[in-house]
């Protein structure tokens, strides 16, 4: 493999990586590995949001910097490429057939989009149920889990920011809220907030900020922990305002 | 005792279900929602027997991690991917919740507090997972610098 092609393939499997979600460790060490089964020197740095890599081989030396925006969770990718990766050192793959694998691992998606919205509705439910919930709070919860996920990705191609997208949707929701409050007065609120909440919670970022800055990788750490919190805040922000407003909490 | 139950059983039928979410492979689906029920499982009993939310929260996170660090070798998987599905009935969201809450309201004097709580519970939980993946790695390290007989 040249070293042009070794970069490219260090770079795709640092992306589907980060993309995916995996922690900065991880994205660093696999592109590293990666080169270093071709007997290249690899020298690897990675943020949250971006991806530089360094391949030297032969006297030779180059750079890829990469930009990465988009994230969705998805762990079937991370295993995958993982996989990949460890394989490599045992066969060495040419560079059509490495960039034929991580193309097929990129399109791994082994749930429909609507199981996804179903399965976030339904972990609404179960937190509600645990937050002293009942059947009523329970069923309010999965519809009010079901709308925020498909709200969240209805905004997504029309706004730029995640933080409005989210403060959006926590507003969708009380707004959702507060009409079940008025169909059904008995209903506990706390339990369907909490529970709808729960769901949202970025605990990705969590605890790939914790791994990040236990790795010593503190810028990371730092940015993925603001991140969550700032997602926690705009979404939980938009439902209290609404909820508040309409005088259900 | 019978309501505890009945929660670890809907932090399994959670966890599977955000193993979901996540795209997580279907291997895995089972072993997602017994992480969430052992995390929270632990959690209810520290709670019990003690009372003190912050060594709950950390004990969960304990039981989580471990757990997930003694699996994922065999699943072939990097432990994180266990930890942060089974760790979610253990992450103070309520209390996250009831900080924004009481700041929307104008409550400053109560949102102090809770803030603190928050925070205290969320560096318990990250204290757990540290502290067990922190000695996984060790152990790996000590291993891998030992001469080969």
């Amino acid at each position: 493999m040249e070293l042009e092609e070794l970069a490219k393939v260090a770079q795709r499997v640092g992306e589907l990586l980060l993309k995916s979600g995996a922690e900065i460790y991880r994205v660093e060490d696999t592109m590293q590995r990666v080169c270093a089964a071709y007997g290249a020197h690899g020298n690897a740095f990675a943020l949250p949001t971006g991806i530089f890599v360094t391949v030297e081989s032969g006297g030779r030396a180059m750079t890829l910097t990469l930009r990465v925006l988009e994230r969705e969770t998805n762990f079937t990718r991370i295993a995958q490429v993982n996989e990949f990766s460890r394989g490599l050192s045992r066969q060495r793959l040419t560079y059509g057939e490495a960039m034929a694998r991580l193309d097929a691992i990129a399109l791994a998606r082994l749930y429909p989009p609507w199981l996804r919205m179903l399965s976030s509705g339904l972990i609404s439910g179960v937190f509600a149920l645990i937050f002293d919930g009942g059947p009523a709070e329970g069923a309010v919860a999965v519809f009010t889990g079901m709308a925020v996920f498909a709200f969240i990705r209805l905004l997504r191609p029309f706004l730029a920011n995640l933080l409005l997208e989210y403060f959006l949707s926590g507003m969708a929701a009380g707004a959702l809220l507060l009409v079940f409050a008025r169909l059904l007065p008995a209903m506990n609120t706390y339990s369907v907030v909490v529970g709808s909440v729960m769901m949202q919670l970025p605990g990705v970022s969590i605890t790939n900020a914790i791994r990040d800055g236990m790795q010593g990788d503190i810028l990371s750490g730092l940015s993925r922990f603001l991140e969550s919190a700032l997602f926690i805040g705009a979404l939980t922000c938009g439902l209290a305002l609404v909820m508040h407003w309409g005088g259900v909490a | 005792m019978l309501r505890d139950v009945y929660l670890c059983a809907l932090a399994f039928l959670g966890c599977l279900l955000v193993a979901v979410l996540y795209q997580s492979e279907k291997r895995l689906l089972i072993p997602a929602g017994f992480s969430g029920s052992l995390g929270l499982a632990v959690y209810l009993t520290f709670m019990r027997f003690w009372g003190i939310a912050t060594l709950a929260t950390f004990a969960g996170a304990v039981a989580v991690t471990l757990y997930a660090e003694l699996t994922a070798r065999r699943f072939r998987i990097p432990a994180t991917i266990l930890i942060i599905m089974g760790i979610f009935p253990v992450v103070p969201g309520a209390a996250a919740y009831d900080t924004v809450m009481a700041l929307v309201r104008g409550r400053y004097k109560e949102a102090g507090p809770r803030g603190l709580v928050t925070l205290v519970l969320a560096m318990s939980m990250a204290f757990g997972i540290l502290l067990v993946a922190s000695a996984f790695r060790a152990a790996r390290f000590l291993r891998a610098r030992r001469p080969p007989r």
